[in-house]
């Protein structure tokens, strides 16, 4: 069963990563050249 | 008589940037917190700020431009530093150089040797399939290592800082955005050496940073694509920079 419980991990990884990314995007937008 | 010279380095908020709506032009670098806190401190503005700089990027300009110009028998140099996001990366791409001088137009001095980075922010997803291929990749680094970046951005200020010294040339430090969180652990060891008679604020967090202490204060500037602000915050973040230095001393 912990191949289910690694996957599970790697969503709620992969959701925390999503969410913060997000936040950090309106830190600092963009780059203009 | 020596040339009383302030070389003021940054990203685009110390660049001026869309002041006027513009990107860059010689109204809006006038019109920055640096030039106008070099009229008060009556030296004459050398403006090498680029939009979108990095802090490594930052610090090297500073190091490079010193290598090139700098001679202590004819010169009288004050150094003003706007450090910026400390999220923001450069990584070596001499393979493909880049071009920011065509961006910066007005600047006084460009160093060249920003053309074999590659920079990388949160927001931006690349210009060609092979930096959208690579930017996401760099993103998530960046997502999980602020700790590190920000512990990164602390050796950038020692390091001007010291270089500075070495040199005996006065300097002022701020931040025009987020640098770090200042209770950190780890970034917290660094702080402690850092020299804060010569860093306006440098402690105190994103919300005291130049951008955002003056978002938050309202003002906006309806001119900007690119959320910088007008002149009215630059002229205030001067005078504040001026009155930090005067109670310094």
């Amino acid at each position: 069963m912990s191949w289910i419980k690694n996957i599970i991990n790697k969503i709620k990884r992969e959701i925390e990563y999503r969410k913060r990314i997000k936040e950090l995007k309106k830190r600092d937008p963009f780059i203009y050249k | 008589m020596k040339e009383k010279i302030a070389l003021i380095a940054g990203c685009s908020h110390s660049a001026g940037s869309e002041i006027d709506g513009r990107l860059d032009c010689s109204y809006n670098r006038n019109n920055s917190f640096g030039s106008l806190l070099a009229d008060k401190l009556g030296y004459r503005p050398i403006n090498i700020a680029i939009n979108g700089a990095s802090n490594t990027g930052i610090a090297r300009s500073i190091l490079m431009w010193f290598d090139e110009h700098y001679d202590s028998e004819s010169m009288d140099v004050y150094v003003i530093v706007g450090w910026t996001e400390s999220s923001r990366l450069e990584i070596p791409a001499k393979h493909r150089p880049s071009d920011f001088h065509s961006g910066n137009p007005a600047v006084d001095w460009y160093d060249s040797s920003a053309n074999s980075y590659l920079r990388i922010n949160y927001g931006w997803e690349g210009n060609d399939p092979e930096e959208r291929a690579m930017v996401p990749n760099y993103q998530k680094f960046m997502t999980e290592n602020e700790t590190y970046l920000e512990y990164q951005a602390a050796t950038n200020v020692l390091l001007v800082q010291y270089f500075l010294k070495s040199l005996n040339v006065p300097y002022i430090m701020c931040n025009t955005m987020h640098m770090f969180v200042p209770d950190d652990h780890y970034v917290s060891y660094l702080l402690k050496m850092i020299d804060s008679k010569c860093y306006y604020n440098f402690d105190k967090g994103q919300d005291d940073s130049f951008y955002w202490k003056y978002r938050n204060l309202g003002y906006e500037n309806t001119k900007a694509k690119y959320w910088h602000h007008s002149e009215e915050p630059h002229r205030l973040y001067a005078e504040e920079l001026y009155k930090f230095i005067g109670e310094q001393q």
